[in-house]
């Protein structure tokens, strides 16, 4: 198998696309936010809480808030419920740990330079 | 960057999603071979942009920055919380013919790759960009991405010549 005849495979095919639901759930961040203008505030709050609580739960040494991708599923339900349960609580669950995620990130990328991420493997 | 009323922000986040949204993701699936994370790292992106409020100079570069960044932030953390990925295809076929065996052997070896590979991969083969053009956007230089996917090909050949044996 010649490098050209990868490249042709490869040229069969093309990643896959957004699930449809991802444009709605971006798009309900903006409602969620102009019907809820308190949840920025809140949600460093909520998500520290919750993440102690995890971190105390599984005696996870030095957590911090980068959650993994089932914590925030917990966490997310967890709000949910905090919040009454229905469709408009789900949103704001799910705006409030995306933005408490960006945060976190923001404020911990300044000590993880990117071009070192993982080392360049070659 | 200028500012915004509040009000616009669905108008953009609308327009950009609907403009860039799709090759993000597409970015991201093969950069993290995650779907599931990618719809996240895409989320995330956008809820930055909300969050700002603000019009982005340059959007095309600063969205497939973000969304880099934010893909390699995520690859961190599972390297730190040592959670495997999902399993929903990551590619789909564009032309008739593709058999379901051929597309599982690629992803396959696609998943296989180091993301500093399939990033090249992905922005070579699937965007049409040259060597200098990627070496430019990621800050690197061009020996460095023509050698990546090198290796990515040989490496590719390798695991689907092996499985070929087998």
């Amino acid at each position: 198998m010649k490098h050209s005849e990868i490249e042709d495979l490869l040229r069969k095919y093309r990643p896959v696309g957004p699930p449809a639901e991802l444009r709605h759930r971006i798009l309900a961040m903006t409602r969620v936010l102009r019907v809820w203008p308190w949840a920025t505030a809140a949600a460093a709050l909520l998500i520290l809480g919750i993440t102690f609580q995890l971190a105390t739960r599984h005696e996870v040494a030095g957590a911090d808030l980068n959650l993994g991708p089932s914590a925030v599923a917990r966490v997310t339900d967890d709000l949910t419920r905090m919040l009454g349960g229905d469709l408009r609580a789900r949103e704001l669950a799910e705006f409030i740990v995306v933005e408490q995620q960006v945060h976190s990130e923001t404020t911990t990328a300044s000590t993880q330079p990117l071009n070192g991420a993982g080392g360049v493997q070659r | 960057m200028s500012d915004r009323p509040p009000d616009d922000a669905r108008s953009l986040v609308g327009r950009l999603y609907d403009t860039y949204g799709a090759s993000l993701y597409r970015y991201a699936v093969l950069l993290l071979a995650d779907a599931t994370a990618a719809e996240d790292v895409v989320q995330q992106v956008f809820a930055a942009i909300l969050r700002q409020g603000s019009r982005l100079d340059e959007e095309a570069h600063y969205l497939r920055r973000a969304v880099r960044n934010e893909c390699y932030s995520h690859l961190r953390r599972l390297r730190k919380q040592s959670e495997v990925g999902d399993k929903r295809a990551l590619i789909e076929p564009v032309v008739e013919g593709a058999s379901r065996e051929e597309r599982i052997a690629l992803e396959r070896a696609i998943r296989e790759l180091p993301p500093e590979q399939r990033e090249v991969i992905y922005l070579h083969v699937f965007e049409g960009l040259t060597f200098q053009e990627i070496a430019t956007g990621l800050e690197a230089s061009i020996n460095t991405v023509a050698a990546r996917y090198r290796y990515a090909l040989g490496r590719l050949r390798q695991i689907l010549t092996s499985g070929e044996r087998t």
